[in-house]
């Protein structure tokens, strides 16, 4: 019996197989998968975590506070007891830098909020209603994009104080530009996306259409930008603060003590190296997983490159 | 009583042209189309493309506004954008693509859903747990399972997309569906499975189906009256089977033959001069005239109308 | 010597998602002045197939492996990318599906035929002449009128069934001896489908090349070509002449697709039931038996052999649902079928009765003896 068995009908015959009978797809990689695959962006998420840890419980773990003056250990090397040194008036570099991370970070943030705030929706807006409306407020984009940032911040510090303020100020007028462009030209091209026009065709409401089909499928676009946004945005503050226009001492982000190194760099390198070597690592960082959240979000991006 | 009718319908639409867009042009994207369609009947619309059919469907439908012609759906005049509700409540859409036509980012129960969220009148007073349950059934009638709902469109095939777009229409329970070239994405072992689909969901809830499509021989199986189109506007209609054995108009002729069944040894054609003229041209004569292959000067000079002949209405001044 | 030997072609593609075969074992050959037509869904790996014959895979992705690649008198089995470049612009060209993608939409059509036409030249060493009469000549061989006109014109400017002129007037350019077509004609209307076949047609016969033609439309393969090759998951499942595998199809998938098609007659469409397959799980055994009406336990089993231009494992079964029979003759042989296959459920009883055929055995041992009963 064993050997006919081979050609004995599988189904009843005559019967096809089920039409609905159901091919179990093998899930495709989403976008982590990918992402986990990329060990250059897992890197750079990996510093941008530590950075974030160092930043909320660095300062915890020295004695030193970063205003404490001391001038009696006044530009000392690296040691056990000041890890980064000490700068020109004896404050310990290694909380400085930590303290500094708060605020670059902090920078980093708002304008990534700003980003999402203002940009998402103003593009948004723009992009969905077309016509008129987006020409004129497109229009107005561009001639925000024309002002140079250097100008606007000097004119704020003429009217306002140097200060975190007026560099969230600053940010808050230029960061959500790019946002609000990428946004509104994903739009207008969803706009033709056919699930668009069969929402329309089920009588969905135009404001349901824009924040229910529209925007949560901008949700890429949007999330690289940000990210690519945060260290474009640090790096902003630390030239501000580098060239006198940032945050006013004892506070220190990485710009101002990037300048207090440069004026000594002759004889206490190290006091550059510190800062320095953070703006880098984590503009590094941020980069490294910006550009890799890029690729893992493209949804044409099946295949290993 | 016919569900919904045309008379006369005209959409023109216009494309800016030149460095600061100054030139406008009129696209005549539909040249006085008078269509109608009685309850529980297929009606097949076959052209080439561009030559008007889909917006046709979209016209009807209210998703493009219209630029002159009347449309009554129901015995409802509809005139204005308020009338777009009442449209809905009777017309629903399958459209072409499977892959574009659902939102990668809902669920299929959410978008099988959403039309009964958005909807004003019909369902509001339905209950969330009635909505659910409604929607358990549309899922069983189009051969998904309750399961399969929870998931998102990119795990399924195109087939069963195109399930879950039809399912979709069929849930605000019109009388009439157009459905967009629905299998042209397709697969052609899984064309048969979606117009197999088709037409069980007629023969149980006697819908009406627009089936716009450049595949004669699907149209001919599923429909029961035919209008051929060129250039915006239908040059013949009738009865399938007549049209099919008999037709007329030379465009039509053409469009049969090239369409023949498949066999094992085929000749290629016939081959239609030249191509289909851009939709910017305005033509004085019958738009077919550049291509036909018995034109007359007659032809080039005016329009031929679209006139009652051998049981079905054609649009040629040599019948 | 064949214009194409191909032999065992594997194509592994790397993905995020593992890798995966998406071409399995496929052999082709084609002689000068033939043509051949590939048919299949999406997916089943016939594009695929024909980028390889070209080296159009990219290479950081995708593992191409053959036991024997010929194209035109060269052995490309170990080429790298130079070697095929050189390939591709003089023995064998491509027409894609889609014309304007095809062609640069900031140059004139001229300048990209004239393009065309000094690579060649600069390849195979001749002297040129007048490039701008040659061009005219390409334009006017592919049937387009007034050609220097039409050579001054950029893409956007002329139709889509010009444009698939001036694509297979570019492929003319290097004097390919193969041509490759994917899906020639799927991006125009059924009017302008019939200008372009005809004028393949016509080519092949003028400048005696050899012709591959993808495509999903039967039709197109009827009307074009001398074999063909039925493609399913990645494998070749039939192949022969147009005229055998229309007229008398064999393996169930190319019935399944042949009833797929609505003819005159047709009351009642049969569907080939299931969703096609899926390339990273496929089935044990033949790729096609979840879906096949004719299954048999042996089909979930073991992959068939391309045996006789046929891999399906009916061609060894002793007891075949013969698509010749009919009437009461096919009903009393489902009825002995289905008795089987109750009677395999409850195993090891035997089944009484007669079967309706009673073929003569292909060379499958089958201890069914002439009557048909089953001896346990």
């Amino acid at each position: 019996m064993k050997l006919t068995d081979d050609f004995l009908p599988l189904r009843a015959h005559g019967t096809t197989a089920d039409v609905t009978a159901e091919v179990v797809y093998r899930p495709r990689p989403n976008a982590w998968h990918r992402l986990k695959e990329n060990k250059l962006a897992l890197f750079g998420l990996f510093i941008i975590i530590c950075m974030l840890l160092l930043a909320i419980v660095g300062p915890w773990l020295s004695p030193y506070t970063y205003a404490d003056q001391n001038l009696a250990e006044a530009n000392q090397a690296p040691s056990a007891a000041h890890w980064f040194g000490t700068d020109t008036l004896g404050r310990d570099l290694y909380v400085r830098v930590v303290y500094g991370a708060r605020i670059s970070l902090a920078v980093g943030f708002v304008a990534a909020a700003i980003n999402l705030a203002i940009g998402v929706i103003y593009g948004g807006v723009a992009g969905f209603f077309g016509g008129k409306v987006d020409r004129l407020m497109m229009s107005f984009v561009d001639i925000l994009y024309g002002i140079p940032l250097l100008l606007y911040v000097i004119l704020l510090m003429v009217v306002l104080s140097p200060g975190l303020t007026s560099i969230f100020i600053a940010l808050g007028i230029a960061y959500w530009l790019t946002m609000a462009r990428i946004v509104r030209s994903r739009i207008v091209t969803l706009k033709n996306e056919e699930y668009v026009l069969a929402a329309r065709s089920m009588g969905v409401p135009a404001s349901r259409i824009l924040f229910r089909h529209m925007l949560p499928n901008c949700v890429g676009p949007i999330i690289i930008t940000m990210t690519l946004a945060i260290p474009e945005a640090i790096f902003t503050e630390a030239f501000l603060s580098f060239i006198g226009l940032g945050v006013s001492a004892p506070m220190a982000s990485w710009g101002v003590l990037a300048a207090e190194g440069i004026n000594s760099i002759r004889s206490y390198p190290f006091q550059l190296v510190a800062p320095a070597l953070a703006i880098a690592i984590t503009m590094l960082g941020f980069t490294f997983f910006g550009d890799g959240l890029r690729n893992a979000l493209d949804p044409k991006g099946e295949v290993k490159r | 009583m016919n569900i919904w009718e045309t008379h006369d319908l005209t959409k023109h639409f216009t494309v800016r042209r030149g460095f600061l867009k100054q030139n406008s042009q009129l696209v005549r994207a539909l040249e006085g189309v008078s269509l109608s369609q009685a309850e529980g009947e297929t009606l097949g619309l076959v052209g080439e493309s561009g030559c008007g059919k889909s917006t046709f469907g979209r016209t009807l439908m209210g998703l493009y506004p219209k630029t002159s012609g009347r449309i009554v759906v129901a015995g409802r005049e509809i005139e204005s954008p308020a009338d777009q509700e009442h449209v809905l409540q009777h017309i629903q859409m399958v459209f072409q693509d499977p892959y574009a036509s659902l939102n990668p980012r809902m669920t299929v129960r959410q978008s099988l859903l959403e039309p009964l969220t958005v909807r004003t009148t019909g369902h509001v007073s339905l209950s969330e747990a009635d909505k659910l349950a409604k929607v358990d059934a549309v899922l069983e009638q189009v051969g998904l399972t309750k399961a399969q709902g929870e998931r998102y469109p990119h795990e399924f095939s195109g087939g069963q997309r195109q399930r879950i777009g039809i399912g979709r229409a069929l849930i605000s329970e019109p009388q009439c569906i157009i459905c967009d070239e629905p299998i042209s994405a397709l697969d052609v072992s899984i064309q048969v499975q979606i117009v197999s689909l088709l037409e069980h969901l007629q023969a149980e809830r006697r819908i009406s189906y627009v089936f716009i499509s450049h595949d004669l021989n699907m149209v001919r199986y599923i429909s029961q009256r035919i209008a051929v189109m060129y250039l915006g506007a239908v040059v013949e209609e009738g009865p399938t089977k007549a049209v099919y054995e008999n037709p007329l108009h030379p465009y039509t002729q053409a469009l049969i033959q090239l369409n023949a069944p498949l066999a094992p040894h085929m000749s290629i054609g016939p081959v239609l001069a030249g191509e289909v003229p851009s939709p910017l041209a305005n033509i004085t004569g019958c738009p077919f005239a550049s291509r036909c292959p018995e034109v007359t000067s007659q032809c080039k000079e005016a329009k031929p109308p679209l006139v009652m002949r051998e049981g079905r209405k054609v649009a040629c001044w040599r019948r | 010597m064949s214009l194409v030997t191909m032999e065992n072609l594997r194509v592994t593609f790397h993905t995020f998602a593992g890798d995966v075969e998406v071409v399995r074992d496929v052999s082709l050959k084609l002689e000068a002045g033939e043509v051949l037509g590939i048919v299949g869904e999406s997916g089943c790996g016939k594009s695929v197939t024909v980028q390889a014959l070209m080296g159009l895979l990219p290479r950081d992705i995708t593992t191409v492996k053959a036991e024997a690649l010929q194209v035109a008198d060269t052995d490309c089995k170990d080429f790298g990318e130079a070697s095929w470049r050189h390939l591709r612009g003089s023995s064998v060209a491509m027409v894609f599906q889609d014309p304007m993608t095809a062609l640069n939409p900031i140059l004139s059509v001229g300048t990209q035929l004239i393009e065309s036409i000094k690579l060649r030249a600069k390849r195979s060493g001749e002297t040129l002449g007048d490039v701008k009469a040659e061009a005219a000549a390409l334009l006017q061989k592919v049937g387009i009128s007034d050609p220097d006109r039409r050579l001054a014109q950029y893409p956007h400017e002329l139709s889509g069934g010009m444009r698939q002129r001036v694509v297979i007037a570019m492929a003319l350019a290097g004097k390919p001896r193969l041509l490759l077509a994917d899906e020639p004609t799927t991006a125009l209307d059924v009017t302008t489908e019939a200008q372009i076949l005809l004028l393949l047609k016509e080519l092949i016969k003028t400048e005696h090349m050899g012709l591959i033609i993808i495509s999903h439309n039967l039709r197109v393969i009827a009307q074009m070509c001398d074999r063909m090759a039925v493609m399913y998951a990645g494998q070749i499942v039939e192949e022969g002449t147009v005229e055998a595998l229309l007229g008398n199809p064999r393996h169930p998938y190319l019935q399944g697709l042949l009833q797929s098609l609505p003819t005159m007659a047709t009351t009642k469409l049969q569907a080939i039931g299931g969703q096609p397959p899926d390339l990273y799980s496929l089935p044990m055994g033949c790729s096609f038996h979840p879906r096949c009406p004719k299954a048999m336990r042996i089909c979930a089993r073991e992959m068939p052999r391309l045996e006789n231009n046929l891999r399906c494992w009916l061609a060894k079964a002793k007891i075949t649902p013969c698509p010749t029979v009919s009437g009461e003759l096919l009903e009393k042989c489902d009825a002995y079928c289905n008795r089987l296959a109750a009677a395999n459920d409850a195993e090891g009883q035997s089944v009484e009765g007669e079967p309706a055929t009673a073929t003569a055995p292909l060379g499958a041992t089958n201890n069914t003896n002439a009557e048909g009963t089953v001896k346990s």
